[in-house]
């Protein structure tokens, strides 16, 4: 599974250089982006586990189809303040990344809107350094689109780390 | 399933590699005992647990500021523990704990308040690793089943061991009965 932007089309890719992201609103305005194949579903989850021991933004998970999903609170982490959760469904978008022995696993990131599916052309492609601090280390690439600018979440290093490796890195 | 499940179930999932799924728990010969401590919920087994006992006989003088007291039972002190949420250690029963659970590992003798200690039966439960975005060295377990929409840690005597040093709680092994009280100094 490759991790960086995709080609919107695979036919369209061979004419134009143009790649596909999803932009994900993750509460306050603040939006990040996702390669297009890494985002595999949308859900709604009525009911969410929580673990103890751990920081707001990463104490919760919630099964589907026998796997157990954890959940990030992306907000919460990049500006270490929690946003309280709405009461009910609480949608998610479900991605895919592959971990450092090569397996693929699921995780989810909560959801304050609905995702878009964005064209992005190398030329909008902007250094990793012009995020703000939060997200540099979080982040593999950004790209600028009617001037705000999107970090392309680094889903490895966001799931496959302890919130206690994450925090040292944040 | 909603239509974009449908079209991402045919059209996106990677198929070149099997999706790694909830892992098989080890399942105990003993059988295993929910101990509900209101915020967490822990899975024991019930060989390793020595006897209940109601939160009425706890002797409220915690001995250091990571106990909450101790309990004197068949001759020997047993310090008193109570975990929340964040799995931190409590300076006071809470008020919906009635049981303390007593525990003895190479005779270290303590015990933890709980809300409810029930047997539950191990195999018909699916037990899930903890993911590594929702690993912490604090965790007395790293798999877990979902009772009630709770999560229960697959945990054991000396993960309780384990956490309480870490917290700070000084645990003494204990010769012989009556001997010096546990507990942080």
């Amino acid at each position: 599974m490759k991790s960086q932007i995709e080609p919107v089309n695979p036919t369209l890719s061979k004419n134009t250089t143009e790649l596909g992201a999803w932009v994900l609103p993750i509460g306050h305005g603040a939006s990040v982006a996702i390669g297009q194949y890494e985002l595999k579903y949308i859900e709604y989850i009525k009911t969410s586990i929580t673990l103890p021991g751990l920081p707001a933004y990463c104490e919760k998970g919630f099964q589907w189809r026998d796997h157990f999903i954890p959940m990030l609170d992306l907000y919460s982490l990049a500006e270490r303040r929690r946003i309280p959760m709405a009461e009910g469904e609480q949608m998610v978008a479900i991605i895919a990344y592959e971990n450092l022995q090569g397996e693929i696993h699921f995780g989810a990131i909560f959801l304050q809107g609905i995702p878009k599916l964005m064209p992005v052309k190398p030329q909008q492609s902007v250094a990793v350094t012009e995020l703000d601090t939060a997200w540099r280390l979080l982040s593999h690439a950004a790209f600028r689109d009617q001037e705000i600018l999107y970090p392309v979440l680094d889903l490895r290093c966001l799931f496959d780390k302890t919130p206690a490796d994450l925090l040292v890195l944040h | 399933m909603n239509p974009i499940d449908d079209f991402l179930l045919d059209n996106v999932l990677p198929d070149k590699k099997p999706l790694t799924l909830a892992p098989q728990a080890n399942l105990l010969a003993s059988e295993l005992a929910l101990m509900d401590c209101g915020e967490i919920s822990l899975l024991i087994p019930t060989n390793e647990i020595i006897s209940l006992v109601s939160a009425q006989q706890l002797v409220a003088q915690p001995q250091s500021s990571f106990d909450c007291g101790y309990l004197e039972f068949e001759q020997q002190y047993y310090s008193i523990f109570c975990f929340n949420k964040s799995l931190q250690l409590q300076p006071s029963m809470n008020p919906e704990s009635t049981t303390m659970v007593l525990f003895n590992a190479q005779n270290i003798l303590f015990g933890v308040c709980c809300h409810e200690l029930t047997k539950q039966n191990a195999t018909g439960l699916t037990f899930h690793a903890v993911p590594p975005s929702m690993r912490s060295r604090k965790q007395p377990f790293t798999e877990f089943a979902i009772l009630d929409n709770r999560a229960v840690g697959l945990s054991s005597v000396a993960a309780l061991i384990a956490l309480l040093r870490l917290r700070g709680a000084k645990l003494i092994s204990q010769p012989g009965p009556a001997s010096a009280l546990l507990g942080a100094g």
